[in-house]
């Protein structure tokens, strides 16, 4: 008795119970009346007579009582049956009438389902991607951690290890913090050498802030991350563990040599995301005195004790940063905390921007697919106009009726709900095998339980919004003039005709809408693809060449220098250079730099990215040397103190020395750091190094000198880059055998990555957009041919009158247009107001570009011109005869 | 009134209801009345009570009932004897026969 139709039922019978109660007591009442009348026919005064009949007939008010209780339950009993009799009639009755009407089934189906379909799909990613609880216990008390320097105008730095131990010490809020820092590492004593990513946790990491079960073995110690203990320990991530050890139980005994130091495992972490999916092996990070203060290094995040909020724990964490700043005036003027809660680890900004995008873009898909379903549903519910009056007039009732519309649509749109998963599940599976690598998680993606509630409650919402329109219109029809008119009508009813304009100008607003979204994002991307790179990219492979840190400085060099010269030697090769990071790649080393005789510049010392390379950088990505030269062997011989020979992009040249000759001209290096004194060999061209989508990077370059940085060689070839991978593996294997070559791909597929990200979303928006724009045709030219149709008779008489062609033309058009104008002020203005939450998504175009809006109004104007135009150009070749036959 | 006998009562009130409509359509006095000769005034209930029982039996579908009028003209509901009713009734009055041929065999049963 729990169903909602019962409990509806209930309801309803107790409004109805007045109307029970009154019945009851009319046939009770009957019954003393009877009574008494036979007890005066026997003789009896008619006090005596009552009296006798009360007797007889028993306590009146008591047995009125249980007659009301017995009757409601019977009319209870009896309301349901005749409820679920009249759904099954409304449903066999929709069913009749899909199957009577294929192409009309078939379009609405197939429209739903497109619409369904999509939003499906996007929902489960929006669901995965961010919507579902991270894997961790009470994850709400999960925070992510920064430095500021709010004066320098910087928010979110990662921690400097030397603050993090004190943040982790002294803050009275948390119940842990830990630190987390990406490395990578040599694999060997295993066939072949191999490089393993390793991330560097403090020991609290997951045991105690993330709070995760291990799935073998344990978690790290609390002691692992000081000098003090043994910190040759190690945990598996999850991957790791499955494809070394296929998930053996042995992977405990195992030892791994990492850069040629043994670590014990102790444990394997489960799968999950994110932080237990970063790195194939993790181990301690462990505690020394000389942590620096001003290198921010560390990823951080904290576990706040139980009631504590996200500002508490944020206002804790800045007193400990007051007292640090005390402490350390320099290193840490101004240094203050910013904290997040653990809703952003899921996805960045942009990403999660990017996705409500997707989801609004299939929101209106799916707007404009119930529109015109609705329209259909009207149309034909006109064309059912006798029919419906015939049923009213002989009892069906008004709400029966509506009833009857609904029950219809909502089959309707079950039905294609229930196609639509289908082609959400498809979908599902073209957007994970179509997306970038950067939307974490979208491998995961699948149809849960909340996406089929989603799926259902739009296949629900469609249903009500498409059936109550048109079900309100039919039953308020007045029964008798439409039976008197025979159901005809010149051009439809004044209220339906306004109806059918509202129809029309919602499909052109929300297309336009939808349009402007891809057309903004289509610039964009061209933009970006268009973009002054400043280096080539076709015909370039790059690798990491993993050289250990066992390597000391001179002995660096030489490999580096040597190797590239063997490289250059193969006969591909146009030429090559060894680099410390790769272009594109996202990471980068920075330094301060300023002119000599300027030490302080107004607005702070200027930042710029270094970066060590060999001989031949610059040509082999194609980046032009402005002035000066590239460097030479001899440059690598430089002495320790003496100036080092540097080259640096134009943009320095500019700041620095502008209008003048920088050539020979000193530089001061790692300025309010270190400071070195550099000499400017000459200058190159400006890179958008840091991904296209940044700005040109200010860069200084440097001779490949140090130890520690393993190269990335980059090699320009005249044929299909990969092709000299073998040659290279050789190469190697005949200079060090222990040295692995890692991360192989081409300038052009780190280029395609780099950009994925925007592809990705344009192609999907540029897709629903156009799906949109050929719903909203289909549906406007519907409406246009329907409603010419209905004008066939005024026309006919309009011809017979003598008015010309072009007239009707004309006239026919106008009347058209009309709501397509409508929808197109209110599409553009929607257009304009929600364009702004895409500003972050854009690259160098204004969500306001007048190009974009104007080329869909355009593009929509001649779309909605032309499905006008071609039911007026038929209306205006009627025959009047034909016409006055026409019914 | 322990429980055992007011549902002998009530499933004897039921029988002898259905009983009353197998001749005809019947509101609910006219059944007192048809009680009240046919049993030549033995059987004297407390004639209120049908009512609770003649909806209990509607619900469970032994009996319909319409608006209908009376012999004087009056607004009545009129019960009537449905398929199933009718099937019920043979069921009983089986039974009954059967009990009450228990219980005779119990009381002519002599000493001995």
């Amino acid at each position: 008795m729990s169903s909602p139709v019962d409990r509806w039922i209930r309801i309803w019978s107790r409004l109805s119970r007045r109307r029970l109660k009154g019945e009851v007591e009319d046939e009770l009442d009957f019954h003393m009346e009877m009574l008494v009348r036979r007890f005066r026919s026997q003789g009896m005064d008619p006090a005596r007579a009552r009296a006798a009949a009360e007797d007889r007939f028993g306590d009146p008010s008591r047995i009125r009582r249980r007659a009301v209780r017995a009757e409601s339950s019977r009319v209870r009993q009896e309301e349901r049956a005749l409820y679920m009799d009249n759904l099954r009639q409304d449903l066999r009755f929709a069913l009749r009438q899909l199957w009577k009407r294929p192409v009309f089934s078939i379009i609405a189906l197939s429209m739903l389902a497109l619409g369904i379909g999509a939003n499906t799909a996007i929902f489960s990613v929006v669901y995965t991607v961010l919507l579902k609880p991270l894997p961790f216990p009470e994850p709400e008390r999960l925070v992510r951690i920064w430095e500021s320097r709010i004066e320098q105008g910087w928010e979110r730095a990662s921690v400097a290890p030397g603050n993090f131990w004190d943040l982790r010490e002294m803050n009275r809020t948390f119940e842990d913090l830990g630190a987390y820092r990406f490395s990578s590492a040599n694999l060997t004593g295993m066939e072949i050498p191999e490089r393993l990513s390793v991330g560097r946790v403090s020991a609290g990491f997951f045991g105690q802030v993330l709070a995760v079960r291990p799935v073998l073995g344990r978690t790290f110690l609390p002691g692992e991350d000081q000098p003090s203990g043994e910190s040759r320990v190690a945990m598996l991530s999850h991957q790791f563990w499955q494809s070394r050890f296929g998930g053996d139980l042995s992977a405990l005994d195992a030892r791994l040599t990492l850069d040629g130091e043994s670590y014990e495992v102790v444990g394997v972490l489960p799968a999950g995301r994110p932080w237990l999916d970063y790195a194939d092996v993790y181990v301690p990070m462990v505690r020394s005195p000389e942590d620096t203060r001003s290198s921010f290094e560390l990823a951080v995040i904290g576990r706040l004790r139980p009631g504590i909020t996200l500002e508490g724990g944020r206002r804790d964490l800045e007193a400990v940063a007051r007292r640090l700043e005390e402490a350390f005036p320099d290193a840490l003027a101004g240094i203050g905390i910013t904290v997040g809660s653990s809703r952003e680890w899921a996805a960045n900004a942009e990403t999660r921007r990017a996705l409500w995008l997707l989801l609004g873009a299939v929101g209106f898909l799916l707007m404009i697919a119930c529109v015109n379903l609705g329209n259909l549903f009207l149309a034909r519910a006109t064309g059912r106009v006798r029919e419906t009056a015939i049923r009213a007039a002989t009892g069906a009732s008004r709400g029966r009726l509506i009833r009857q519309g609904l029950t219809e649509s909502l089959f309707v749109s079950l039905v294609g709900a229930g196609m639509g998963l289908g082609l959400g599940v498809w979908g599902v599976a073209a957007i994970t095998a179509m997306a970038p690598g950067q939307i974490p998680g979208l491998n995961e993606v699948a149809i849960t339980g909340w996406v089929l509630t989603f799926t259902l409650g739009a296949g629900v919402l469609t249903g009500v919004l498409t059936g109550l329109v048109p079900a309100l219109q039919a039953s308020g029809e007045d029964a008798a003039s439409t039976l008197r008119t025979g159901g005809r009508s010149v051009s439809g009813s004044r209220g339906q005709r306004r109806l059918r304009g509202g129809l029309v100008s919602a499909e052109v607003a929300l297309s336009l809408i939808l349009l402007v979204g891809a057309g903004l994002l289509i610039r964009s991307f061209g933009e970006l693809m268009g973009a002054e790179r400043g280096f080539e990219t076709d015909h370039r492979l790059i690798a990491s060449v993993n050289v250990p840190d066992t390597y000391g400085p001179a002995e660096a060099t030489e490999f580096n220098l040597q190797l590239v010269e063997r490289i250059s030697a193969l006969p591909p090769v146009v030429s090559t250079a060894a680099v410390h990071i790769r272009p594109l790649a996202g990471g980068s080393t920075g330094l301060g730099f300023v002119r000599p005789d300027d030490p302080e510049p107004e607005g702070g010392i200027p930042w710029a990215s270094w970066r060590l390379i060999t001989p031949g950088y610059f040509e082999t990505l194609g980046v032009p040397i402005l002035r000066g030269r590239d460097f030479t062997r001899d440059d690598f011989a430089f002495t320790g103190d003496g100036h080092l020979p540097v080259l640096i992009s134009r943009r320095i040249a500019d700041l620095l020395w502008p209008g003048e000759d920088p050539l020979g001209r000193t530089i001061t290096l790692w300025a309010g750091q270190t400071g070195r004194p550099g000499e400017v060999l000459g200058v190159v061209g400006d890179m958008r190094e840091r991904g296209i989508d940044q700005g040109p990077t200010l860069a200084v370059y440097l001779p490949y000198v140090a130890s520690g940085w393993p190269p990335d060689v980059v090699i320009h070839t005249a044929g299909e880059p990969t092709a000299v991978v073998p040659a290279l593996r050789q190469i190697l294997v005949e200079m060090d055998p222990n040295i692995p070559l890692s991360d192989i791909t081409t300038l052009e597929e780190m280029l395609g990555q780099s950009v994925g990200g925007q592809r990705f979303l344009m192609v999907l928006v540029s897709l629903f957009a156009s799906l949109a724009l050929l719903l909203a045709l289909a549906g406007v030219y519907g409406v246009q041919s329907y409603s010419v149709a209905q004008q066939t008779q005024e026309i006919g008489v309009r011809v017979a009158m003598g008015a010309s062609r072009g007239q009707i033309l004309r006239k026919v058009i106008l009347q058209a247009m009309r709501p397509a104008f409508l929808g197109l002020a209110l599409g553009i203005g929607g257009a304009f107001a929600l364009s702004r939450f895409m500003a972050g998504l854009l690259f160098q175009v204004e969500p306001s570009d007048p190009t974009t809006y104007v080329g869909v109004a355009g593009v929509l104007c001649v779309a909605a011109l032309l499905s006008a135009w071609l039911p007026a150009r038929r209306a205006a070749g009627v025959d009047p005869v034909i016409a006055f036959r026409t019914e | 009134m322990s429980h055992a006998k007011a549902d002998l009562l009530r499933g004897t009130l039921d029988f002898l209801i259905l009983k009353a409509l197998t001749f005809q359509p019947q509101h609910g006095y006219g059944i007192a009345r048809w009680l009240e000769e046919s049993s030549d005034d033995l059987l004297r209930i407390e004639e209120g009570s049908l009512y609770p029982a003649l909806y209990r039996m509607e619900r469970r579908g032994w009996i319909r009932s319409e608006w209908g009028f009376s012999e004087a003209n009056r607004k009545a509901r009129y019960y009537r004897l449905t398929a199933r009713g009718r099937e019920q009734l043979e069921a009983q009055a089986e039974g009954w026969d059967r009990l009450v041929e228990a219980i005779s065999l119990v009381l002519r049963k002599q000493p001995g």
